[in-house]
C-alpha cells in the first residue's frame, strides 16, 4: 500500500502509522458527561467502505494528516 | 580534551573491490526552525523543496520540512552562534552516526531494506529521503551517483551498519 504524504509525497505503508477514526469528535475538554467520554474513548465503529482516518508518517517527516481510505480495497484517496 | 568516541568502534570492517562501506566522522549537525528568509542570509540561499539539499559555504544545507532545515558542516563549525536567536536550534552531532555507501552496487544494496525508489532516474544526486531501516529512522541522501549517506540514529548505528554490511554481501571479498 502507497500513501501520499503531504509533506514528503507517495510513500510506503510502513513509514507510516495508523492515528485512528478521523469522523469522531472529541468532546469539549470540560464538558459531556461520563457517557459520552467513555463512547469517545472505548467505541469505534467498523466500517466497510470508504473512511476518514488520521495517519502519522512516523518514519519520515513525522506529520500527522487526515487520510481517505476504502477499508474494504485499500484504495487510498487524498490525504490533507 | 573529550574526544568523541565512535559508535562503530566494534564494527567489522567490509572489504570489496566494487563497494565500500564505512563511517564519515567529523561533521556537525544543526536542526534549525524558522523562516528561510530570515536563516538564509546567515547559511546561504536554502533548498526551496523538502527532500533535496544544496551546498553553501562548505556546508550541506537540507530542507527537511516546510520551516525545518538539517545543517552539516564540518566538526568545530560555529554556525549555530550565527543562528542564535534567529531560529529554534536543536544540536544533533552527537546523535547521529553517518554511514557511507559507496560503488556501482550501492543502490541494489539499499534497496534490500529501505522503503524507496533508488531507481537513478528517481532518486537523484542532491536528493535525501527520511525513512525507515528495520523500523528505526533514518535520513539517506545521495550525495552523487553512486555515493549516499545514511544519518542513523547513534544508539541503532551498529545495527544499522550490521545491517547494510550484511546485505552487501554477496558484494564482498
Amino acid at each position: 500500500m502507497r500513501i501520499p504524504c503531504p509533506h514528503c509525497g507517495e510513500r510506503d505503508v510502513s513509514e507510516f502509522r495508523y492515528g485512528g477514526d478521523a469522523t469522531k469528535t472529541r468532546p469539549k475538554h470540560g464538558e459531556g458527561d461520563l457517557k459520552a467520554w467513555h463512547d469517545y474513548y472505548f467505541l469505534f465503529d467498523n466500517p466497510k467502505g470508504p473512511h476518514t482516518e488520521y495517519w502519522q508518517h512516523v518514519l519520515g517527516c513525522r506529520h500527522w494528516f487526515k487520510l481517505s481510505r476504502n477499508t474494504a480495497t485499500n484504495e487510498i484517496g487524498e490525504a490533507s | 580534551m573529550l574526544d568523541r568516541r565512535s559508535a562503530l568502534a566494534s564494527a567489522k570492517p567490509y572489504v570489496s573491490s566494487v563497494l565500500q562501506i564505512g563511517e564519515a566522522r567529523g561533521f556537525s549537525l544543526l536542526q534549525v526552525a524558522g523562516p528561510a528568509k530570515a536563516i538564509s542570509p546567515i547559511t546561504g540561499k536554502l533548498p526551496t523543496k523538502v527532500g533535496t539539499a544544496l551546498q553553501a559555504q562548505g556546508r550541506t544545507l537540507m530542507r527537511t520540512g516546510e520551516t525545518q532545515f538539517w545543517i552539516i558542516g564540518s566538526e568545530n563549525d560555529a554556525i549555530a552562534t550565527k543562528l542564535d536567536g534567529v531560529a529554534i536550534l536543536t544540536p544533533l552531532s552527537h546523535s547521529r552516526t553517518r554511514i557511507f555507501i559507496e560503488g556501482a552496487p550501492a543502490r541494489d544494496v539499499l534497496s534490500k531494506g529501505l522503503p524507496l525508489d533508488f531507481h537513478p532516474t528517481v532518486f537523484k544526486p542532491g536528493m535525501f529521503a527520511m525513512t525507515g531501516l528495520h523500523h528505526t529512522p533514518v535520513l539517506v541522501h545521495c550525495v552523487n551517483e553512486n555515493r549516499f549517506e545514511i544519518y542513523a540514529l547513534r544508539t541503532f548505528a551498529l545495527s544499522v551498519y550490521d545491517w547494510l554490511t550484511d546485505a552487501a554481501l554477496e558484494f564482498a571479498e
